[in-house]
């Protein structure tokens, strides 16, 4: 943020995040959501300090 | 000249602190035997595990968060839910939390800056089996070297843990930002502890300060007593 605002952009906050993207075999929405759900518990994100949300595209 | 107790020190892809983990055990009184993130057994009559610092797995994802699906992590479960005694240090401290073995997690340091250089640290509980040689007050200086350092819990677990003396080693100055300036804590039992300072880089005046000797004479002595009492 503060390299942002030193080239004069008028940033009041910035966040960095992460995007997993997965292909899965699955193609049942539900399935492919709740094996998502379970790979954030055991792996993805520490829910001690992060938050998820899950998107189930096509 | 009592035995020298064999102390496991993990080899993980992109550990770096492995070499002089074992040199400051090897001074301190112990043998120390490098062990294969891939084994799925620790050596036979060993009498502690150390996870050395480093950046397992590239760091990649969160630290520690991919060292902890090794398969010596197995073992090394079984060791501490045996009573053997772990100790963590810094990538190590990072995996046992992400291994669910130590309370808590560590986030990148608040000032988002890698920090280098000697710290002084308060012991907080001498009810550990690292800092059972120590008074409670005692000012430890001991390196540190990381950017992900700044151990989180929450507040009701924080209290829980001061309640329990879980929290070992306090920060006497501000470093990176841990909650309750926290350096080190412990699980219920005393026997697994975690740590971002380095202990294996203070053991020799020639190069620097020794407040890593207590805590690993602790580690060695732990070791020393459990293959006592297993044999």
């Amino acid at each position: 943020m503060s390299s942002l605002r030193k080239l004069g952009f008028p940033v009041r906050s910035a966040r960095v995040g992460r995007i997993v993207d997965l292909e899965l075999d699955t193609t049942d929405p539900d399935q492919a959501r709740a094996q998502v759900e379970r790979m954030c518990e055991e792996l993805l994100a520490n829910p001690l300090i992060e938050s998820v949300e899950v998107e189930v595209g096509d | 000249m009592p035995t020298r107790p064999v102390v496991a020190v993990v080899r993980f892809p992109g550990s770096n602190d492995d070499g002089d983990a074992a040199l400051a055990l090897e001074s301190l009184g112990a043998e120390p035997v490098l062990v294969w993130h891939a084994d799925h057994e620790l050596p036979e009559e060993v009498g502690a595990v150390v996870l050395p610092g480093g950046f397992s797995y590239g760091d990649y994802l969160r630290c520690g968060a991919i060292a902890r699906f090794a398969p010596v992590m197995d073992a090394v479960r079984r060791f501490a839910a045996a009573g053997g005694p772990v100790l963590g240090i810094c990538n190590g401290f990072q995996i046992l939390c992400e291994a669910g073995l130590l309370p808590g997690v560590l986030r990148p340091n608040r000032q988002l800056e890698f920090v280098c250089r000697d710290v002084a640290v308060r012991v907080e509980s001498t009810g550990t089996v690292f800092t059972a040689g120590c008074v409670a007050g005692d000012e430890l200086v001991i390196p540190v070297k990381h950017g992900e350092g700044s151990w989180y819990a929450d507040d009701g677990l924080l209290r829980e843990l001061e309640r329990r003396q879980q929290v070992v080693l306090r920060y006497v100055d501000e470093v990176n930002g841990s909650v309750g300036r926290v350096a080190a804590v412990a699980d219920e039992s005393g026997t697994v502890m975690g740590l971002m300072p380095h202990p294996e880089h203070a053991v020799d005046p020639l190069l620097g300060p020794v407040g890593g000797i207590p805590i690993l004479e602790g580690l060695v002595a732990a070791a020393r007593t459990r293959l006592a009492s297993v044999v």
